[in-house]
């Protein structure tokens, strides 16, 4: 699957792309305008990442290119402005996803196989790791073909954590996905531990492998 | 006290001592002239009378009221005495002070004592008409001066109350310069000019500072994305020690926290420089539904119950995303400072929406919405939650107020 950052901060392109290529992705990088409006109109990517202020140009620029050539890559948005005019824009003008800077890795890697996901029609909505199958459609899992009854946050977890399989998650990560901008309401992030416990519990209970591993206090670990 | 009335006290009680001194002073020196006068007269007098009397017998001596007396005197003095005395006028019926001049001569050879007596009554008169008369035009004169200074001082001070007014309705972030009512005195067009200056250089010196914080939360996003991204790479890097993993997590924490502040920062600023201009209209309601679904989850973890009364509808035309945080705000800090099992409450009445949640002790009142005045120990908040209601009030020209009663914090938001 082919990715394309347009990202002008090289140490921030180079992070993503060395996260991403762990997980088998074939990236390429554009560090300004020209050399994406170039490398857009000569290739098909799976998902484009699309900083908005480069130093030559305006991203959401490429986006209308992009439109006008009736090409369908899915485009992230990575956005340091953090405004929600960029945001409501870059959706109008038909980006797929909306990430403000700084965002963790996995959020990023998580919303980048959300956005293939919606755009391979074919099977492309069941994720398998193991005994573990889960349907993004359907928004269910089956363990050894038995459905495990999740909620919606486990299985929000359980998603997440398969996508960034093999990667120690953060406490923060997790949090902020799962609560999203609500993150601030907790007094800490202990919360996540009673869904993990949970999520834990139901998959040990439909024989499943227990791969969730806690990595010291720094994290989670989903690894086979 | 006012600066005319504090001028006008002077002038009133100098000008009272003035009228104490001059009053006495004057009554006694034209008292004195006058017997002085009327001594002169009578001794003019007496010199005739004695002339005359060369002519004349002395008995046959009679003058006009008997206010000339020639008789022969049984002890005759040497010297002329001259004095006061109450007389009694029988026509008019009444005693009336009379200046008496006492003197003896002598016609051929006899001696004879000449008395001249004269009514004081008419300088009485004249000298108190003169007073009178002089305590009226003093009197004028001053409610005169009274009333111009302060008719003067009501025209004369209105370009300088137009700049106080001014001034009050003085707002740094406010672009406009002044324009102040023109006026031909000199002081206060050099203040209406050192104020237009002064505001001028404050309104840059703001810019500037608002600026810097723009930019340096701006410029923060990048570097604080590329660490955090380094981090996220540091962990998953093999092997790593449980001292390491440590370590990491702190720094993870620290560059969380600050990639909150600068976001609200950043947000902080663009509320003070009106970014979120589109305004609809919005139900208060319907966005504490919003909020308490949202955060559900939190509220439940605590157990905390709820005691909603929303039955009256609040109608606001204002920006949906400002309306989120500001509500957003002051929820999520009574979810957060609640402990487990407690009630809160959130409340409509009028234009007004309450939210309280129990709470041992009062928060400080002067220090509650500044920046970065944390009133919790609480290390994950940074203290800028308030503020942001604050400024979002501020901008709506909402007020929002914060009362501690029966141990429960109590926010209110009274909405215009």
């Amino acid at each position: 699957m082919k990715i394309l950052v347009i990202e002008d901060e090289a140490a921030l392109s180079k992070s993503i792309i060395t996260y991403l290529k762990q997980e088998n992705y074939l990236c390429e990088v554009a560090t300004n305008f020209n050399t994406a409006i170039e490398k857009v109109d000569s290739y098909d990517y799976d998902c484009i990442l699309l900083d908005i202020s480069l130093p030559d140009g305006n991203g959401l620029n490429i986006l209308k290119a992009l439109k006008e050539n009736n090409k369908t890559d899915g485009v992230i948005i990575i956005s340091a402005k953090d405004s929600i005019d960029d945001k409501i824009t870059g959706l109008q003008l038909g980006a797929d996803d909306y990430i403000p800077k700084p965002f963790h890795l996995s959020e990023l890697s998580a919303r980048i196989a959300a956005v293939i996901r919606r755009r391979r029609f074919n099977g492309g909505n069941v994720l398998v790791f193991h005994e573990i199958t889960i349907d993004t459609l359907a928004k269910t899992v089956t363990v050894h073909n038995q459905f495990v009854d999740l909620t919606r946050k486990e299985y929000d977890l359980l998603l997440y954590f398969t996508i960034n399989k093999n990667r120690v998650l953060s406490k923060t990560a997790i949090a902020e996905h799962l609560s999203g901008e609500n993150a601030e309401v907790y007094d800490n992030y202990d919360f996540i531990y009673a869904h993990i416990k949970n999520l834990k519990k139901k998959l040990s209970a439909a024989q499943c492998n227990d791969y969730l591993k806690s990595q010291y206090g720094m994290g989670y670990k989903f690894e086979y | 006290m006012k600066l005319i009335n504090y001028i006008s006290r002077r002038y009133i009680v100098y000008a009272i001592l003035i009228l104490l001194i001059a009053i006495p002073v004057f009554y006694f020196s034209l008292q004195y002239l006058m017997l002085k006068s009327l001594d002169e007269s009578m001794n003019h007098q007496k010199v005739w009378i004695e002339k005359q009397l060369r002519t004349t017998i002395p008995d046959n001596f009679i003058s006009f009221e008997n206010s000339i007396i020639v008789r022969p005197s049984s002890n005759p003095k040497i010297f002329d005495s001259i004095y006061n005395k109450p007389v009694f006028i029988p026509d008019d019926n009444e005693t009336v002070m009379h200046r008496i001049l006492l003197s003896n001569t002598f016609v051929n050879g006899k001696p004879y004592e000449i008395r001249i007596q004269k009514s004081m009554i008419e300088d009485e008169d004249l000298l108190n008409s003169i007073l009178i008369l002089q305590f009226i035009l003093v009197a004028a004169l001053l409610i005169g001066l009274m009333i111009i200074n302060f008719q003067l001082s009501k025209k004369l001070w209105k370009p300088f109350n137009d700049i106080v007014n001014k001034l009050n309705l003085y707002r740094v972030d406010n672009d406009d310069s002044y324009r102040f009512m023109p006026t031909h005195i000199e002081e206060f067009n050099n203040l209406g000019n050192s104020i237009k200056d002064l505001t001028k250089r404050n309104q840059r010196l703001y810019k500037t500072q608002k600026e810097f914080t723009e930019n340096a939360s701006h410029e923060l996003q990048t570097p604080i994305a590329v660490m955090q991204s380094k981090l996220e790479l540091l962990m998953q890097t093999n092997p790593i020690s449980k001292d390491q993993a440590e370590l990491i997590e702190e720094i993870a924490i620290a560059g969380n926290k600050m990639q909150r502040l600068n976001r609200t920062l950043l947000l902080l600023t663009k509320i003070e420089n009106n970014q979120f201009p589109a305004t609809e209209k919005i139900g208060i309601q319907t966005i504490i539904q919003k909020l308490l679904d949202q955060y559900e989850e939190p509220a439940q973890q605590k157990e905390l119950q709820w005691n909603l009364s929303l039955d009256h509808e609040i109608e606001i035309t204002a920006n949906p995303i400002l309306i989120d945080i500001l509500i957003g705000n002051i929820l999520s800090n009574a979810i957060r400072h609640s402990e487990n099992g407690q009630t809160l409450s959130v409340k409509t009445e009028q234009r007004n929406l309450i939210i309280s949640n129990p709470a041992k002790k009062e928060l400080n009142h002067e220090e509650l919405f500044q920046r970065f005045k944390k009133q919790s120990e609480n290390t994950h908040s940074i203290g800028l939650g308030l503020e942001m209601s604050k400024k979002i009030c501020d901008l709506y020209q909402y007020e929002i107020q914060y009362h501690f009663t029966n141990q429960q914090h109590m926010f209110s938001i009274h909405f215009h």
